[in-house]
Protein backbone atom coordinates (compact mmCIF):
# COMPACT_ATOMS: atom_id res chain seq x y z
CA UNK A 1 0.00 0.00 0.00
CA UNK A 2 1.34 3.44 -0.99
CA UNK A 3 1.68 6.11 1.64
CA UNK A 4 -0.54 9.15 1.07
CA UNK A 5 2.56 11.18 0.28
CA UNK A 6 3.78 8.68 -2.32
CA UNK A 7 0.34 8.59 -3.91
CA UNK A 8 0.17 12.40 -4.12
CA UNK A 9 3.65 12.73 -5.63
CA UNK A 10 2.85 10.03 -8.20
CA UNK A 11 -0.54 11.56 -8.98
CA UNK A 12 0.95 15.03 -9.55
CA UNK A 13 3.61 13.56 -11.87
CA UNK A 14 1.03 11.60 -13.86
CA UNK A 15 -1.18 14.67 -14.23
CA UNK A 16 1.57 16.54 -16.05
CA UNK A 17 3.02 13.60 -17.91
CA UNK A 18 0.45 11.51 -19.81
CA UNK A 19 2.99 8.76 -20.47
CA UNK A 20 3.33 8.32 -16.69
CA UNK A 21 -0.44 7.75 -16.41
CA UNK A 22 0.07 4.00 -16.72
CA UNK A 23 1.88 4.15 -13.43
CA UNK A 24 -0.85 6.37 -11.96
CA UNK A 25 -0.86 5.30 -8.35
CA UNK A 26 -3.37 2.66 -7.27
CA UNK A 27 -6.38 3.79 -9.31
CA UNK A 28 -9.22 1.30 -9.74
CA UNK A 29 -10.32 0.65 -13.31
CA UNK A 30 -14.04 -0.06 -12.73
CA UNK A 31 -14.76 -0.15 -16.46
CA UNK A 32 -12.66 2.87 -17.42
CA UNK A 33 -8.87 2.57 -17.53
CA UNK A 34 -6.90 4.44 -14.86
CA UNK A 35 -5.09 6.38 -17.61
CA UNK A 36 -8.42 7.62 -18.99
CA UNK A 37 -9.58 8.55 -15.49
CA UNK A 38 -6.37 10.52 -14.94
CA UNK A 39 -7.17 12.23 -18.25
CA UNK A 40 -10.44 13.57 -16.81
CA UNK A 41 -8.45 15.33 -14.09
CA UNK A 42 -5.76 16.46 -16.55
CA UNK A 43 -8.48 18.10 -18.66
CA UNK A 44 -9.91 19.88 -15.62
CA UNK A 45 -6.55 21.04 -14.29
CA UNK A 46 -5.34 22.49 -17.61
CA UNK A 47 -8.74 24.09 -18.17
CA UNK A 48 -8.55 25.73 -14.71
CA UNK A 49 -5.14 27.18 -15.49
CA UNK A 50 -6.09 28.40 -18.98
CA UNK A 51 -9.17 30.06 -17.51
CA UNK A 52 -7.01 31.82 -14.94
CA UNK A 53 -4.40 32.97 -17.48
CA UNK A 54 -6.68 34.18 -20.27
CA UNK A 55 -8.37 37.15 -18.53
CA UNK A 56 -5.00 38.36 -17.20
CA UNK A 57 -3.32 38.42 -20.63
CA UNK A 58 -5.87 39.67 -23.19
CA UNK A 59 -3.30 41.74 -25.12
CA UNK A 60 -0.92 38.77 -25.37
CA UNK A 61 -3.82 36.67 -26.66
CA UNK A 62 -4.78 39.34 -29.17
CA UNK A 63 -1.19 39.47 -30.46
CA UNK A 64 -0.75 35.71 -30.91
CA UNK A 65 -4.35 34.56 -31.51
CA UNK A 66 -6.51 32.28 -29.35
CA UNK A 67 -5.20 28.97 -30.69
CA UNK A 68 -1.53 29.82 -30.22
CA UNK A 69 -2.32 31.35 -26.81
CA UNK A 70 -3.73 27.98 -25.73
CA UNK A 71 -0.54 26.24 -26.89
CA UNK A 72 1.61 28.76 -25.03
CA UNK A 73 -0.56 28.36 -21.93
CA UNK A 74 -0.20 24.59 -22.02
CA UNK A 75 3.60 24.79 -22.33
CA UNK A 76 3.74 27.39 -19.57
CA UNK A 77 1.61 25.29 -17.22
CA UNK A 78 3.95 22.32 -17.73
CA UNK A 79 7.14 24.35 -17.25
CA UNK A 80 6.11 26.64 -14.40
CA UNK A 81 4.25 24.72 -11.69
CA UNK A 82 1.79 26.72 -9.62
CA UNK A 83 3.01 27.36 -6.09
CA UNK A 84 -0.10 29.01 -4.67
CA UNK A 85 -3.55 27.85 -3.65
CA UNK A 86 -4.80 31.03 -5.27
CA UNK A 87 -4.99 30.11 -8.94
CA UNK A 88 -4.94 33.83 -9.74
CA UNK A 89 -1.19 33.89 -8.90
CA UNK A 90 -0.43 31.18 -11.42
CA UNK A 91 0.32 33.64 -14.24
CA UNK A 92 3.06 35.43 -12.34
CA UNK A 93 5.92 34.00 -14.41
CA UNK A 94 4.23 34.08 -17.81
CA UNK A 95 6.40 37.00 -18.98
CA UNK A 96 9.52 35.11 -17.89
CA UNK A 97 8.34 32.07 -19.84
CA UNK A 98 7.65 34.13 -22.98
CA UNK A 99 11.07 35.77 -22.80
CA UNK A 100 12.70 32.37 -23.23
CA UNK A 101 10.18 30.95 -25.70
CA UNK A 102 11.03 30.43 -29.36
CA UNK A 103 8.28 32.89 -30.35
CA UNK A 104 10.36 35.71 -28.80
CA UNK A 105 12.42 35.74 -31.98
CA UNK A 106 9.47 36.94 -34.06
CA UNK A 107 7.71 38.82 -31.26
CA UNK A 108 10.51 40.25 -29.13
CA UNK A 109 8.11 42.62 -27.34
CA UNK A 110 5.62 39.88 -26.31
CA UNK A 111 7.26 39.23 -22.93
CA UNK A 112 7.10 42.93 -22.07
CA UNK A 113 3.41 43.09 -23.00
CA UNK A 114 2.89 40.18 -20.59
CA UNK A 115 4.94 41.96 -17.92
CA UNK A 116 2.75 45.04 -18.35
CA UNK A 117 -0.43 42.97 -18.07
CA UNK A 118 0.82 41.32 -14.88
CA UNK A 119 1.58 44.79 -13.43
CA UNK A 120 -1.99 45.82 -14.29
CA UNK A 121 -3.38 42.66 -12.67
CA UNK A 122 -1.39 43.23 -9.47
CA UNK A 123 -2.20 46.92 -9.33
CA UNK A 124 -5.92 46.18 -9.73
CA UNK A 125 -5.95 44.06 -6.57
CA UNK A 126 -3.48 45.96 -4.42
CA UNK A 127 -4.15 47.59 -1.10
CA UNK A 128 -5.93 50.96 -1.12
CA UNK A 129 -4.05 53.95 0.29
CA UNK A 130 -5.54 57.33 1.17
CA UNK A 131 -3.85 60.29 -0.55
CA UNK A 132 -1.22 62.32 1.28
CA UNK A 133 -2.67 65.67 2.41
CA UNK A 134 -0.56 68.37 0.74
CA UNK A 135 -0.56 70.53 3.90
CA UNK A 136 1.23 67.74 5.79
CA UNK A 137 4.05 68.15 3.33
CA UNK A 138 4.02 71.94 3.28
CA UNK A 139 4.27 72.01 7.08
CA UNK A 140 7.69 70.32 6.90
CA UNK A 141 10.56 72.87 7.18
CA UNK A 142 12.28 73.20 3.82
CA UNK A 143 15.69 72.22 5.17
CA UNK A 144 14.31 68.76 6.04
CA UNK A 145 13.15 68.00 2.50
CA UNK A 146 16.40 66.34 1.41
CA UNK A 147 15.99 63.80 4.22
CA UNK A 148 12.37 62.86 3.51
CA UNK A 149 11.73 59.24 2.70
CA UNK A 150 8.60 58.84 0.56
CA UNK A 151 6.30 55.88 0.22
CA UNK A 152 4.69 54.97 -3.11
CA UNK A 153 1.06 53.81 -3.19
CA UNK A 154 0.95 49.98 -2.96
CA UNK A 155 -0.76 49.84 -6.37
CA UNK A 156 2.21 51.51 -8.15
CA UNK A 157 4.30 49.41 -10.49
CA UNK A 158 7.28 50.73 -12.46
CA UNK A 159 8.46 49.07 -15.62
CA UNK A 160 10.91 49.87 -18.34
CA UNK A 161 10.78 48.37 -21.82
CA UNK A 162 12.95 48.57 -24.93
CA UNK A 163 9.71 48.64 -26.96
CA UNK A 164 6.76 51.06 -27.10
CA UNK A 165 4.88 48.51 -25.04
CA UNK A 166 2.17 50.95 -23.92
CA UNK A 167 1.29 51.72 -27.54
CA UNK A 168 1.26 48.00 -28.40
CA UNK A 169 -1.06 47.40 -25.44
CA UNK A 170 -3.28 50.27 -26.60
CA UNK A 171 -3.89 48.88 -30.06
CA UNK A 172 -4.80 45.50 -28.54
CA UNK A 173 -7.68 46.98 -26.54
CA UNK A 174 -11.18 46.14 -27.76
CA UNK A 175 -12.01 49.86 -27.57
CA UNK A 176 -9.09 50.86 -29.81
CA UNK A 177 -10.07 52.71 -32.97
CA UNK A 178 -7.94 53.71 -35.88
CA UNK A 179 -4.58 52.44 -36.98
CA UNK A 180 -3.58 49.04 -35.66
CA UNK A 181 0.15 49.35 -36.33
CA UNK A 182 2.90 50.41 -33.98
CA UNK A 183 6.34 51.33 -35.26
CA UNK A 184 8.81 49.39 -33.13
CA UNK A 185 11.43 52.01 -34.02
CA UNK A 186 9.56 54.47 -31.80
CA UNK A 187 11.84 53.08 -29.12
CA UNK A 188 11.40 52.09 -25.52
CA UNK A 189 9.32 53.51 -22.73
CA UNK A 190 9.38 53.95 -18.94
CA UNK A 191 5.97 53.31 -17.41
CA UNK A 192 4.18 53.97 -14.17
CA UNK A 193 1.19 51.70 -13.63
CA UNK A 194 -1.05 52.99 -10.87
CA UNK A 195 -4.63 52.46 -9.72
CA UNK A 196 -6.83 55.50 -9.29
CA UNK A 197 -10.16 54.59 -7.75
CA UNK A 198 -10.90 51.18 -9.22
CA UNK A 199 -9.23 51.75 -12.58
CA UNK A 200 -5.64 51.03 -13.38
CA UNK A 201 -3.97 53.70 -15.49
CA UNK A 202 -0.56 53.72 -17.10
CA UNK A 203 1.56 56.72 -17.80
CA UNK A 204 4.73 57.10 -19.84
CA UNK A 205 7.27 59.01 -17.72
CA UNK A 206 10.22 61.21 -18.60
CA UNK A 207 13.56 59.60 -17.66
CA UNK A 208 14.06 61.92 -14.66
CA UNK A 209 10.61 61.19 -13.18
CA UNK A 210 11.01 57.47 -13.71
CA UNK A 211 14.46 57.36 -12.14
CA UNK A 212 13.21 59.46 -9.21
CA UNK A 213 10.30 57.09 -8.56
CA UNK A 214 12.47 53.99 -8.85
CA UNK A 215 14.95 55.49 -6.38
CA UNK A 216 12.19 56.45 -3.92
CA UNK A 217 10.57 53.03 -4.27
CA UNK A 218 13.78 51.31 -3.14
CA UNK A 219 14.06 53.57 -0.09
CA UNK A 220 16.36 56.41 -1.16
CA UNK A 221 15.78 59.68 0.68
CA UNK A 222 14.66 62.61 -1.46
CA UNK A 223 18.15 64.12 -1.99
CA UNK A 224 19.67 60.76 -3.01
CA UNK A 225 16.80 60.10 -5.39
CA UNK A 226 17.19 63.57 -6.86
CA UNK A 227 20.91 62.92 -7.47
CA UNK A 228 19.98 59.84 -9.52
CA UNK A 229 17.28 61.72 -11.42
CA UNK A 230 19.57 64.68 -12.15
CA UNK A 231 22.16 62.35 -13.65
CA UNK A 232 19.70 61.17 -16.33
CA UNK A 233 17.95 64.52 -16.79
CA UNK A 234 19.61 67.79 -15.77
CA UNK A 235 16.34 69.70 -16.38
CA UNK A 236 14.41 67.54 -13.90
CA UNK A 237 12.34 69.72 -11.57
CA UNK A 238 11.92 68.10 -8.12
CA UNK A 239 9.32 70.61 -6.88
CA UNK A 240 7.06 70.01 -9.87
CA UNK A 241 7.60 66.27 -9.48
CA UNK A 242 6.56 66.35 -5.82
CA UNK A 243 3.42 68.34 -6.43
CA UNK A 244 2.35 66.13 -9.32
CA UNK A 245 2.99 62.78 -7.64
CA UNK A 246 1.38 63.77 -4.34
CA UNK A 247 -1.70 65.19 -6.07
CA UNK A 248 -2.15 62.11 -8.23
CA UNK A 249 -1.85 59.78 -5.22
CA UNK A 250 1.43 58.17 -6.36
CA UNK A 251 3.27 59.24 -3.20
CA UNK A 252 1.05 58.53 -0.22
CA UNK A 253 3.24 58.95 2.85
CA UNK A 254 6.64 60.12 4.07
CA UNK A 255 8.88 59.92 7.10
CA UNK A 256 11.89 61.96 8.16
CA UNK A 257 15.10 59.98 7.88
CA UNK A 258 16.63 59.20 11.29
CA UNK A 259 19.49 61.74 11.29
CA UNK A 260 17.01 64.64 11.21
CA UNK A 261 15.81 63.63 14.67
CA UNK A 262 19.35 63.44 16.04
CA UNK A 263 20.12 66.18 18.60
CA UNK B 1 -12.85 19.56 19.80
CA UNK B 2 -16.10 21.44 20.21
CA UNK B 3 -15.87 24.44 17.93
CA UNK B 4 -19.42 25.75 18.06
CA UNK B 5 -18.75 28.11 20.93
CA UNK B 6 -16.23 30.02 18.84
CA UNK B 7 -18.64 30.37 15.95
CA UNK B 8 -20.50 33.47 16.91
CA UNK B 9 -19.06 36.51 15.18
CA UNK B 10 -20.51 38.30 12.18
CA UNK B 11 -23.91 37.67 10.74
CA UNK B 12 -25.03 34.09 10.60
CA UNK B 13 -26.00 32.45 7.35
CA UNK B 14 -29.81 32.22 7.46
CA UNK B 15 -31.70 29.00 6.78
CA UNK B 16 -32.68 30.11 3.31
CA UNK B 17 -31.47 29.97 -0.27
CA UNK B 18 -28.36 31.89 -1.32
CA UNK B 19 -26.32 32.22 -4.49
CA UNK B 20 -22.65 32.11 -5.35
CA UNK B 21 -21.51 35.66 -6.09
CA UNK B 22 -19.51 36.01 -9.33
CA UNK B 23 -17.92 39.24 -10.55
CA UNK B 24 -20.15 39.80 -13.65
CA UNK B 25 -23.11 40.11 -11.25
CA UNK B 26 -21.57 42.58 -8.74
CA UNK B 27 -23.20 45.72 -10.06
CA UNK B 28 -26.61 44.26 -10.72
CA UNK B 29 -26.83 42.84 -7.20
CA UNK B 30 -25.72 46.14 -5.67
CA UNK B 31 -28.21 48.11 -7.76
CA UNK B 32 -31.23 45.81 -7.53
CA UNK B 33 -30.64 44.25 -4.07
CA UNK B 34 -32.49 41.04 -4.98
CA UNK B 35 -34.41 39.27 -2.25
CA UNK B 36 -31.90 36.55 -1.51
CA UNK B 37 -30.87 35.21 1.89
CA UNK B 38 -27.09 35.29 1.59
CA UNK B 39 -24.09 35.18 -0.71
CA UNK B 40 -21.10 32.90 -0.99
CA UNK B 41 -17.79 33.76 -2.65
CA UNK B 42 -14.61 31.87 -3.49
CA UNK B 43 -12.19 32.99 -0.79
CA UNK B 44 -9.11 33.01 -3.03
CA UNK B 45 -10.71 35.49 -5.46
CA UNK B 46 -10.43 38.07 -2.66
CA UNK B 47 -6.87 37.39 -1.55
CA UNK B 48 -5.87 40.70 -3.16
CA UNK B 49 -5.47 43.40 -0.54
CA UNK B 50 -7.75 46.04 -2.05
CA UNK B 51 -9.31 47.38 -5.20
CA UNK B 52 -12.67 46.80 -6.76
CA UNK B 53 -13.42 43.13 -5.91
CA UNK B 54 -12.95 43.65 -2.17
CA UNK B 55 -14.72 47.02 -2.22
CA UNK B 56 -17.79 45.50 -3.86
CA UNK B 57 -17.76 42.57 -1.48
CA UNK B 58 -17.48 44.88 1.52
CA UNK B 59 -20.49 46.85 0.28
CA UNK B 60 -22.47 43.68 -0.37
CA UNK B 61 -21.77 42.22 3.05
CA UNK B 62 -23.54 45.21 4.55
CA UNK B 63 -26.67 43.96 2.82
CA UNK B 64 -26.19 40.17 2.85
CA UNK B 65 -24.43 37.68 5.12
CA UNK B 66 -21.38 36.39 3.23
CA UNK B 67 -19.87 32.92 3.43
CA UNK B 68 -16.27 32.28 2.35
CA UNK B 69 -15.88 29.11 0.30
CA UNK B 70 -12.29 28.14 -0.46
CA UNK B 71 -10.81 25.84 -3.07
CA UNK B 72 -7.13 26.07 -2.13
CA UNK B 73 -6.53 24.96 1.47
CA UNK B 74 -5.76 21.39 0.39
CA UNK B 75 -6.99 19.77 3.59
CA UNK B 76 -5.79 16.36 2.40
CA UNK B 77 -2.13 17.23 1.73
CA UNK B 78 0.15 14.59 3.23
CA UNK B 79 2.71 17.31 4.03
CA UNK B 80 0.34 19.62 5.89
CA UNK B 81 -1.23 23.00 5.19
CA UNK B 82 0.46 25.99 3.54
CA UNK B 83 0.91 28.60 6.24
CA UNK B 84 0.74 31.58 3.85
CA UNK B 85 -2.64 30.40 2.59
CA UNK B 86 -3.98 30.18 6.14
CA UNK B 87 -2.67 33.69 6.88
CA UNK B 88 -4.45 35.15 3.85
CA UNK B 89 -7.66 33.26 4.60
CA UNK B 90 -7.72 34.41 8.21
CA UNK B 91 -7.08 38.03 7.22
CA UNK B 92 -10.00 37.89 4.80
CA UNK B 93 -12.37 36.09 7.17
CA UNK B 94 -11.60 38.59 9.93
CA UNK B 95 -11.87 41.59 7.63
CA UNK B 96 -15.27 40.49 6.31
CA UNK B 97 -16.45 38.97 9.63
CA UNK B 98 -17.45 36.10 7.40
CA UNK B 99 -20.54 34.19 8.48
CA UNK B 100 -18.97 30.87 7.52
CA UNK B 101 -15.64 29.54 6.22
CA UNK B 102 -15.58 26.36 4.18
CA UNK B 103 -13.28 24.28 1.95
CA UNK B 104 -13.22 20.77 0.50
CA UNK B 105 -12.49 17.20 1.51
CA UNK B 106 -9.76 16.75 -1.07
CA UNK B 107 -6.10 17.43 -1.72
CA UNK B 108 -4.54 19.91 -4.15
CA UNK B 109 -0.90 20.42 -3.18
CA UNK B 110 2.19 18.35 -2.50
CA UNK B 111 5.69 19.65 -1.89
CA UNK B 112 6.05 23.08 -3.45
CA UNK B 113 3.57 22.28 -6.20
CA UNK B 114 -0.07 23.31 -6.15
CA UNK B 115 -2.42 21.63 -8.60
CA UNK B 116 -5.33 24.02 -8.01
CA UNK B 117 -7.99 21.33 -8.38
CA UNK B 118 -10.18 19.31 -6.02
CA UNK B 119 -8.38 15.96 -6.18
CA UNK B 120 -9.76 12.80 -4.59
CA UNK B 121 -8.31 11.13 -1.53
CA UNK B 122 -7.89 7.44 -0.82
CA UNK B 123 -10.21 6.71 2.08
CA UNK B 124 -7.73 5.11 4.47
CA UNK B 125 -6.90 5.43 8.17
CA UNK B 126 -3.75 7.36 7.20
CA UNK B 127 -5.74 9.86 5.11
CA UNK B 128 -8.25 10.22 7.94
CA UNK B 129 -5.46 11.11 10.37
CA UNK B 130 -3.94 13.59 7.90
CA UNK B 131 -7.24 15.31 7.10
CA UNK B 132 -8.27 15.57 10.77
CA UNK B 133 -4.86 16.97 11.76
CA UNK B 134 -5.00 19.54 8.96
CA UNK B 135 -8.56 20.58 9.81
CA UNK B 136 -7.55 20.87 13.46
CA UNK B 137 -4.63 23.11 12.51
CA UNK B 138 -6.86 25.27 10.28
CA UNK B 139 -9.54 25.63 12.97
CA UNK B 140 -6.97 26.55 15.61
CA UNK B 141 -5.33 29.10 13.34
CA UNK B 142 -8.58 30.63 12.10
CA UNK B 143 -10.05 30.55 15.60
CA UNK B 144 -13.32 29.28 14.25
CA UNK B 145 -15.13 26.26 12.91
CA UNK B 146 -14.19 25.13 9.42
CA UNK B 147 -16.95 23.65 7.27
CA UNK B 148 -15.87 20.82 4.97
CA UNK B 149 -17.51 19.82 1.69
CA UNK B 150 -17.63 16.45 -0.08
CA UNK B 151 -16.31 16.64 -3.68
CA UNK B 152 -17.29 14.95 -6.93
CA UNK B 153 -14.82 12.32 -8.05
CA UNK B 154 -13.97 10.55 -11.28
CA UNK B 155 -11.82 7.78 -9.86
CA UNK B 156 -11.38 5.64 -6.75
CA UNK B 157 -8.21 4.29 -5.20
CA UNK B 158 -7.66 0.58 -4.73
CA UNK B 159 -6.27 1.34 -1.25
CA UNK B 160 -9.56 2.90 -0.08
CA UNK B 161 -10.96 0.88 2.81
CA UNK B 162 -13.62 3.22 4.14
CA UNK B 163 -16.75 4.28 2.21
CA UNK B 164 -16.68 8.02 1.52
CA UNK B 165 -19.80 8.66 3.62
CA UNK B 166 -18.26 6.97 6.66
CA UNK B 167 -15.00 8.83 6.09
CA UNK B 168 -16.83 12.18 5.96
CA UNK B 169 -18.85 11.41 9.09
CA UNK B 170 -15.71 10.36 10.94
CA UNK B 171 -13.87 13.55 9.87
CA UNK B 172 -16.68 15.62 11.38
CA UNK B 173 -16.75 13.53 14.57
CA UNK B 174 -13.00 13.58 15.16
CA UNK B 175 -12.14 17.13 14.09
CA UNK B 176 -15.30 18.90 15.22
CA UNK B 177 -15.64 20.56 11.81
CA UNK B 178 -18.98 21.38 10.24
CA UNK B 179 -20.13 19.72 7.04
CA UNK B 180 -21.16 21.24 3.76
CA UNK B 181 -23.23 18.63 1.99
CA UNK B 182 -22.95 19.05 -1.76
CA UNK B 183 -25.97 17.11 -2.97
CA UNK B 184 -24.92 17.44 -6.62
CA UNK B 185 -21.50 15.99 -5.79
CA UNK B 186 -23.11 13.05 -3.99
CA UNK B 187 -25.26 12.41 -7.07
CA UNK B 188 -22.34 12.74 -9.52
CA UNK B 189 -20.10 10.41 -7.52
CA UNK B 190 -22.95 7.95 -6.89
CA UNK B 191 -23.49 7.64 -10.66
CA UNK B 192 -19.76 7.54 -11.43
CA UNK B 193 -18.96 4.90 -8.82
CA UNK B 194 -22.28 3.08 -8.56
CA UNK B 195 -23.10 3.63 -4.90
CA UNK B 196 -26.46 4.39 -3.30
CA UNK B 197 -26.83 8.14 -2.72
CA UNK B 198 -29.51 7.57 -0.04
CA UNK B 199 -27.16 5.35 1.93
CA UNK B 200 -24.63 8.21 1.77
CA UNK B 201 -27.20 10.64 3.18
CA UNK B 202 -28.22 8.16 5.89
CA UNK B 203 -24.67 8.18 7.26
CA UNK B 204 -24.30 11.94 7.58
CA UNK B 205 -24.45 13.27 11.17
CA UNK B 206 -27.31 15.79 10.83
CA UNK B 207 -26.10 18.00 13.67
CA UNK B 208 -22.81 18.71 11.86
CA UNK B 209 -24.39 19.90 8.59
CA UNK B 210 -24.16 23.69 8.19
CA UNK B 211 -24.97 24.10 4.51
CA UNK B 212 -26.10 22.35 1.34
CA UNK B 213 -24.79 23.04 -2.17
CA UNK B 214 -26.78 22.55 -5.35
CA UNK B 215 -25.29 22.86 -8.84
CA UNK B 216 -25.43 21.45 -12.35
CA UNK B 217 -23.21 18.77 -13.88
CA UNK B 218 -22.21 17.70 -17.39
CA UNK B 219 -21.27 14.36 -18.91
CA UNK B 220 -18.14 13.67 -20.94
CA UNK B 221 -19.69 10.47 -22.28
CA UNK B 222 -17.99 8.24 -19.74
CA UNK B 223 -18.34 10.12 -16.48
CA UNK B 224 -20.49 12.83 -14.97
CA UNK B 225 -18.35 15.93 -14.40
CA UNK B 226 -19.08 18.56 -11.77
CA UNK B 227 -18.91 21.64 -14.03
CA UNK B 228 -21.29 24.04 -12.22
CA UNK B 229 -22.34 25.15 -15.69
CA UNK B 230 -26.01 24.13 -15.90
CA UNK B 231 -29.27 24.23 -13.95
CA UNK B 232 -29.65 21.77 -11.08
CA UNK B 233 -30.75 18.40 -12.56
CA UNK B 234 -34.09 16.74 -11.70
CA UNK B 235 -32.57 13.81 -9.77
CA UNK B 236 -30.47 16.27 -7.74
CA UNK B 237 -33.62 18.20 -6.75
CA UNK B 238 -35.11 14.88 -5.59
CA UNK B 239 -31.98 14.10 -3.63
CA UNK B 240 -32.13 17.58 -2.07
CA UNK B 241 -35.58 16.71 -0.69
CA UNK B 242 -34.16 13.47 0.71
CA UNK B 243 -31.26 15.39 2.28
CA UNK B 244 -33.62 17.85 3.99
CA UNK B 245 -35.68 15.01 5.44
CA UNK B 246 -32.49 13.63 7.02
CA UNK B 247 -30.54 16.70 8.13
CA UNK B 248 -33.38 19.19 8.53
CA UNK B 249 -33.51 22.68 7.02
CA UNK B 250 -30.08 24.26 6.40
CA UNK B 251 -28.81 27.20 4.33
CA UNK B 252 -28.81 26.12 0.68
CA UNK B 253 -26.62 27.55 -2.06
CA UNK B 254 -26.96 27.61 -5.84
CA UNK B 255 -23.46 27.40 -7.35
CA UNK B 256 -22.77 28.36 -10.95
CA UNK B 257 -19.22 28.88 -12.24
CA UNK B 258 -18.86 28.08 -15.94
CA UNK B 259 -21.06 29.53 -18.71
CA UNK B 260 -22.42 31.95 -16.14
CA UNK B 261 -26.03 32.88 -17.03
CA UNK B 262 -27.79 36.20 -16.30
CA UNK B 263 -28.38 36.84 -12.61
CA UNK B 264 -32.12 36.25 -13.12
CA UNK B 265 -31.45 32.57 -13.93
CA UNK B 266 -29.49 32.11 -10.70
CA UNK B 267 -32.24 33.84 -8.75
CA UNK B 268 -34.86 31.53 -10.31
CA UNK B 269 -32.83 28.49 -9.25
CA UNK B 270 -32.50 29.93 -5.75
CA UNK B 271 -36.25 30.55 -5.67
CA UNK B 272 -36.83 26.89 -6.50
CA UNK B 273 -34.54 25.87 -3.64
CA UNK B 274 -36.32 28.33 -1.35
CA UNK B 275 -39.70 26.79 -2.27
CA UNK B 276 -38.50 23.28 -1.45
CA UNK B 277 -37.00 24.53 1.80
CA UNK B 278 -40.10 26.52 2.82
CA UNK B 279 -42.43 23.69 1.93
CA UNK B 280 -40.35 21.26 3.96
CA UNK B 281 -40.40 23.57 6.98
CA UNK B 282 -44.18 24.15 6.61
CA UNK B 283 -44.86 20.42 6.45
CA UNK B 284 -42.35 19.06 8.92
CA UNK B 285 -41.94 21.93 11.37
CA UNK B 286 -45.28 23.82 11.44
CA UNK B 287 -44.53 24.90 15.02
CA UNK B 288 -41.35 26.62 13.89
CA UNK B 289 -43.36 28.68 11.41
CA UNK B 290 -45.99 29.59 14.01
CA UNK B 291 -43.25 30.71 16.36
Amino acid sequence: MLSLREMQIGFAAALFNPSASRQAPGIRADGISPAVRMGFYRTNVFENYRKALRPTYPAVEKLVGGGFFDRLAEEYIRQYPSRSGDVGRQGEQFAEFLRHHACAEQLPYLADVARLEWCIEESFNEQNAPPLPLQRLTSVPEEHYPQLRFLLAPSCRLMSSDFPVNRIWDVCQPTHEGQGNVDLNEGGVDLLIHRQGFSVAMQALRPGEFTMLVALSIGCVFSEAYDHAYRVDSTFDPAEFLQKTVQSGVLVDFTLAAEVHAP
Amino acid sequence: MQALGRFSRGRKVPVSAGIGLRSPHYREILETEPDIGWLEVHSENYFGRGGQPLAFLERLRGRYPVSLHGVGLSLGSADGLRHSHLVQLKALADRLESAMVSDHLCWAAIGTRHLNDLLPLPYTEEALDVVCANIGQAQDFLGRELVVENVSSYLQFSDSRIPEWEFLAEVARRSGCGLLLDVNNIYVSAVNHGFDALRYLDSIPAAAVREIHLAGFDSNGQCLIDTHGRPVAGPVWNLYGEALSRVGPVPTLIEWDTDLPPLSVLLEEAEKAQEVLSEWIATEMPDALAA
